[in-house]
């Protein structure tokens, strides 16, 4: 009954509980949600910045929330306004590209100018003498050489335990590993703090610098760290002064790190940086202001460049005079057979030319072409180029001005007023021209001023045509047939020609006090007796004779001969024939 | 990757050195041992939970003649104390270490009995060591020479620095 009892008054004390609380709190507690609700900027703004640090340094979610959002907002807005963040990256990107390109550049040309200046030098080999009897590598000696400092490392060690926290280096490999060359370094220094504690004394001692013929250790103890940096060349007193300060800025940082260090070396990954602005080095003054002007680089580098440009000139200008020497291809009577450059600038041409034909070095410098580095060999050949068969005419009549020459194609028309004899003697020449199929028609304008007294007057030119006359009178034969004596029709016609011509020249002789003879000579072929033969022929000269005087010759003049066979292999069927021979002597008183 | 410097120590022969030595492929030479009273060697175990390094300082031996070290200790997360089987003052030294070590830092102590090798020619009994033992987080039978419970020492040490 009792419990019964005490359940019922703790249910209706209950209920009055949740009467209470509803007339304060409202219904769902809406009266303190609204007020809350109504201040609620005031209540986030207060904490917001705040809140974020303090979740982010709990579990890092903040990140991990705004991440993306960030990434997805900076996206979205990429798209939108793309062309805003070009203008807004182009003046980075180029500076950008601009730095890296200077670095590079500047980079190859130092490292150029080292290598030269360290490996060929004497110098450089002296350094290298030297490197290789100090035990240590070259690079490392030219950096002793060269820099007046350099801090070479920098460890960053947790006091307590000797844990290496973090360390940077050079380029400079040392070989020995950072952990434990932080944990020797601890262990050395309580050994000494511990072996040379003066009398009395309860401050604990500690190593400060420790130096070898190459190294300098500075060692800066902190409360909780301990930096050291290795150090060649002469330490100035700014390296202890900034791993001083660096120190303690590591201090500020990363107090709470340090002070609960577990051996969880991550949290000092940052530290980094701090820890390379301790690598600082300073050029020797020579080499720094050697270094400033990379002379042996930018002299081998100009050369270079202006040997190929040029080398690069050079070529281009032979090609150009290539081209041009082979233009000449186009003269009448010259052919190359070879033209080609050898060499940077050598240029060998083989042609063929006529005589007739341009001297190639007159082309060449008619039309400014260099001969220096030109070798030309010419062989002679005969041109039939219209052109060349031109010239040769042309040349020829540079010995008779009084003519002029017209050509219709190929075949010239001579002009002009000449003498017979000089007609004679142009004929001659251009009938030897070869190429030029010569015609008599091509003279027949031509205009001839020595009348016959003219002629008379000029015994030698008389003689030349009297010689000229003769001979052609002396080609004429008549022919006979076998055993036979009577003259053919044909034959008729040749001895009125003789005829003709011989009584022309009768006249022309005597001008110059000379007589003319003709005589006849006949002649048979083996066939028949000598006996006979010798008859026959001296009928075949009476004949011919006869018949020339009955044409018009005086008797006084002609002569006929038999001179029987002509007794000479293959002259069978030519020999039955009269030859006439025009003989002359000076007239008697 | 977790640090941690764990310390060796015992009496003079009781076979320190040649226990890392078993252990790691040693950088530094041994000559530091007798220079400064301390060698260093490093080993990274992979086995346990997350990947530690161990910096093992090997602390020269120490006896009547040499006092013990205790800025060695310093900062050391844990300390194995090793004893020799052969050699029955070589454990009261050990217990004298102890409790040096437990003056100026309060870290987990592993007692090796090393050259388990050999046959056990000390004069302590089983109910003897048992006590002793208890203040060790455990013990070891090591043996240089054969390897024996090396590898597991320095594994079980890693184990219970990190956890």
């Amino acid at each position: 009954m009792t419990d019964s009892k005490k359940s019922t008054s703790q249910t209706a004390e209950a209920e009055q509980m949740e009467t209470v609380r509803r007339l304060i709190l409202g219904d769902n507690d809406s009266v303190v949600t609204q007020a809350v609700r109504n201040n609620a900027r005031e209540i986030v703004t207060d904490v917001f910045s705040e809140a974020l640090h303090d979740r982010e340094n709990h579990d890092g979610s903040v990140n991990t929330v705004l991440v993306p959002l960030v990434e997805k907002s900076v996206e979205k807005s990429i798209a939108t306004h793309s062309e805003q963040y070009v203008g807004y990256l182009y003046p980075l990107v180029g500076s950008l590209v601009r730095k890296s390109v200077t670095a590079f550049i500047t980079e190859i040309l130092e490292k150029t100018n080292a290598l030269i200046e360290n490996s060929l030098t004497i110098k450089g080999l002296k350094w290298r003498f030297k490197a290789r009897q100090a035990g240590i590598s070259f690079s490392q000696y030219v950096i002793t050489q060269t820099f007046d400092f350099r801090v070479e490392q920098v460890f960053l060690i947790h006091k307590e335990t000797g844990l290496l926290l973090n360390s940077v280096a050079q380029d400079l490999k040392t070989g020995a590993d950072a952990d434990m060359v932080s944990a020797m370094l601890t262990a050395i220094n309580d050994f000494v703090s511990d072996s040379f504690k003066p009398h009395q004394s309860h401050s604990e001692q500690s190593l400060d610098v420790i130096r070898t013929e190459d190294f300098t250790l500075i060692i800066k103890p902190g409360p909780s760290a301990v930096i050291v940096a290795a150090v060649t060349g002469n330490t100035p007193q700014h390296i202890a002064n900034k791993l001083q300060t660096t120190l303690e800025d590591i201090h500020k940082l990363y107090d709470q790190e340090l002070s609960q260090f577990n051996g969880d070396t991550s949290a000092f990954e940052n530290s980094e940086n701090q820890l390379r602005e301790c690598l600082v080095s300073e050029l020797k003054p020579e080499q720094a202001e050697r270094k400033k002007k990379p002379w042996f680089a930018w002299i081998i580098f100009i050369s270079l460049l202006l040997g190929l440009g040029y080398m690069a000139f050079t070529r281009f200008q032979t090609q150009q005079t290539l081209s041009k020497v082979r233009l000449i291809e186009q003269q009448a009577g010259i052919i190359v057979t070879q033209l080609s450059a050898s060499g940077l600038s050598a240029i060998q041409l083989d042609i063929l030319r006529d005589p007739a034909a341009i001297d190639p070095l007159a082309w060449l410098s008619a039309n400014n072409i260099p001969t220096k580095n030109l070798t030309i060999t010419q062989r002679a050949y005969l041109s039939l180029d219209t052109e060349i068969v031109k010239n040769k005419v042309v040349s020829i009549m540079n010995h008779y001005p009084s003519i002029e020459i017209s050509w219709t194609n190929a075949s010239p028309i001579f002009n002009g007023e000449i003498t017979s004899l000089e007609k004679l003697s142009l004929q001659n020449e251009l009938a030897k021209v070869s190429g030029l199929n010569f015609d008599y028609t091509w003279l027949a304008s031509l205009k001839i001023t020595d009348l016959e007294q003219e002629l008379a007057n000029d015994p030698v030119i008389t003689r030349a045509i009297l010689d000229l006359n003769i001979a052609k009178i002396d080609r004429l034969t008549v022919a006979f047939e076998k055993g036979q004596s009577q003259l053919s029709t044909e034959s008729i016609s040749t001895l009125v020609t003789v005829k003709n011509q011989f009584n022309r020249l009768i006249q022309l002789a005597e001008s110059q006090g000379l007589s003319l003879g003709l005589v006849i000579m006949g002649a048979t072929d083996s066939v028949g007796s000598a006996a006979f033969n010798r008859r026959l022929s001296q009928t075949r000269a009476n004949v011919v004779k006869t018949k020339l005087q009955e044409l018009g010759i005086e008797d006084s003049r002609l002569n006929a001969i038999g001179l029987g066979t002509i007794d000479l292999p293959s002259t069978d069927e030519g020999a039955r024939k009269v030859l006439f021979n025009v003989i002359y002597f000076a007239a008697s008183e | 990757m977790i640090q941690k410097k764990i310390c060796i120590l015992g009496a003079s022969g009781v076979g320190k050195t040649s226990l890392i030595k078993q252990y790691v492929e040693g950088i530094f030479s041994e000559k530091y041992l007798t220079s400064i009273g301390v060698k260093i060697d490093k080993k990274i175990i992979d086995s346990t939970a997350q990947p530690v390094q161990l910096m093992i300082w090997d602390i020269e031996g120490i006896d009547r003649y040499c006092g013990f070290q205790p800025k060695y200790v310093r900062g050391a997360s844990g300390v194995i104390i090793v004893t020799d089987t052969t050699r029955s003052q070589s454990l009261v030294e050990g217990i004298e270490i102890f409790k040096l070590v437990k003056e100026v830092a309060d870290i987990p102590c592993i007692l090796a009995l090393n050259k388990a090798d050999l046959e056990t020619s000390w004069h302590w009994s089983e109910k003897e060591l048992s006590e002793l033992k208890q203040d060790f987080v455990t013990c070891f039978d090591t043996s240089a020479k054969s390897g024996q419970g090396v590898e597991q020492m320095f594994t079980y040490m890693a184990q219970i620095l990190t956890e």
